[in-house]
């Protein structure tokens, strides 16, 4: 080091005032930049949120969104609204299922999916994954692997003896009516991911909807 | 490889800027930044948005560096490089997702790992903090030119071998059958090595005519 401080080397408070200088404007600009895309970025998301809302209710001809009240009931609000819980209906009005967002943690960052629920037959009507970080190439298959997602089409559910919902399996040559899904090789861990958010998400939700459901269903009705 | 990876040191603007587009080339000659060729040029669409990403990065981070030549001290250039680059590349992250959402769900997590692509910090180190802002300019220009020609020949070649189509236009006769591993990893391979390949023999040609000095 001593050979390096002669005139190149700078002054311990001039390394730093640069240093702080540039993450200062830095953080001035993506915060600025973050500001002014934020509306367009919403509104990309809420098309995209739509698409994937038709995608796991594949029956459903228009959907609503869904706020749960404080006293367990379901309050019916315009699909614009994010919400997170959509309820679908066919062209009839009659309910076909209800969308619901789950986020969990993945391999690396967090994973938000949307899935399709029957809560009357309690089977699964589809899956797709909104939000991810998986390694590209490996866990990343779980957004587009098409084995993997025609695998929540028709997912029955599992119920232990006391009637709470099994945690989805993951299991080689894995029946669907059995409440079990294909693993994907190299995307071990994200597919456990998936299937953990997915149970986690049904044991809030289910006993939610066992009751609401048929309410909600004469609801959308009228 | 030696003679191309020799760092000529180009005295027009105009030799500045072909140096990356062609001696230079950072992918068929430097094979740099080999990560996102590989992984994103399964699709035509894909690689030109990668491209454009990078070279967008490429240019400003250069010209900003460039700039901020005297100001940054020797001990902390690359943690200044990276912080710079950093930036540039969030921006973009976040202007692609407003723009098109489906090719920034398609990128994932390529776009943010632009951050640690080598052939920008490579730049940054070897030009981009020596020169005057109007040449590191032309150098990104040319470099990133050069990418963005390379991955979009690339992405177009997979795509149209893979799936039949170019840009998502089914262009390949009715009866076609697809080459799927092109669109898988190992096509990546056999793309790039065809394509490195062709350019050798191309940059060879000439020099075996003495036309090259």
């Amino acid at each position: 080091m001593t050979v390096l401080a002669g005139a190149r080397t700078s002054s311990e408070r001039r390394v730093y005032t640069v240093l702080v200088g540039i993450a200062l404007v830095a953080g001035l600009g993506i915060a600025a930049v973050h500001e002014l895309t934020r509306p367009r970025v919403a509104e990309q998301r809420l098309i995209l949120l739509s698409r994937a809302v038709f995608d796991v209710l594949p029956t459903a001809a228009d959907y609503y969104a869904l706020r749960e009240r404080p006293d367990g009931t379901f309050e019916v609000l315009p699909d614009s609204t994010d919400t997170g819980l959509f309820l679908g209906v066919d062209e009839a009005g009659d309910p076909v299922g209800i969308a619901i967002t789950a986020t969990g943690m993945g391999y690396q960052d967090r994973i938000a999916l949307i899935y399709g629920l029957d809560p009357e037959r309690r089977h699964l009507l589809g899956l797709r994954v909104l939000e991810s970080r998986e390694t590209p190439g490996l866990g990343a298959r779980i957004v587009d692997d098409p084995r993997f997602l025609a695998a929540f089409e028709a997912l029955e559910l599992k119920f232990d003896d006391r009637g709470r919902v099994r945690a989805l399996q993951i299991a080689a040559n894995a029946r669907p009516e059995a409440g079990e899904i294909d693993g994907i090789t190299g995307a071990t861990v994200s597919v456990r991911a998936v299937a953990r958010i997915v149970s986690s998400s049904l044991e809030r939700w289910l006993p939610a909807f066992d009751g609401a459901y048929p309410e909600l269903a004469e609801e959308a009705d009228g | 490889m030696a003679e191309g990876l020799q760092e000529v040191v180009p005295t027009t603007g105009a030799e500045q800027f072909q140096a990356g587009l062609w001696r230079q080339n950072p992918i068929l000659v430097q094979a740099l930044g080999m990560c996102p060729v590989l992984a994103v040029s399964n699709t035509a669409v894909n690689a030109l948005t990668m491209g454009l990403a990078t070279a967008s990065v490429l240019l400003a981070s250069a010209l900003v560096i460039s700039s901020l030549r005297r100001i940054i001290p020797a001990q902390v250039r690359l943690a200044s490089f990276v912080l710079v680059i950093a930036t540039f590349v969030t921006v973009t992250d976040m202007l692609i997702e407003a723009i098109a959402i489906d090719v920034h769900r398609a990128l994932g997590a390529f776009i943010p790992l632009i951050v640690a692509n080598c052939l920008i910090l490579g730049r940054m180190e070897a030009h981009a903090s020596r020169r005057p802002p109007g040449a590191a300019a032309l150098d990104a220009l040319g470099m990133g030119g050069g990418f963005v020609l390379c991955l979009l020949t690339l992405g177009s070649l997979r795509e149209l071998l893979g799936n039949g189509s170019l840009f998502g236009i089914t262009v390949m006769p009715q009866g076609f059958e697809p080459w799927v591993v092109m669109l898988l990893p190992g096509g990546g391979f056999f793309a790039l090595a065809g394509l490195v390949l062709a350019a050798r023999w191309l940059s060879r040609t000439p020099a075996r005519q003495g036309a090259r000095p």
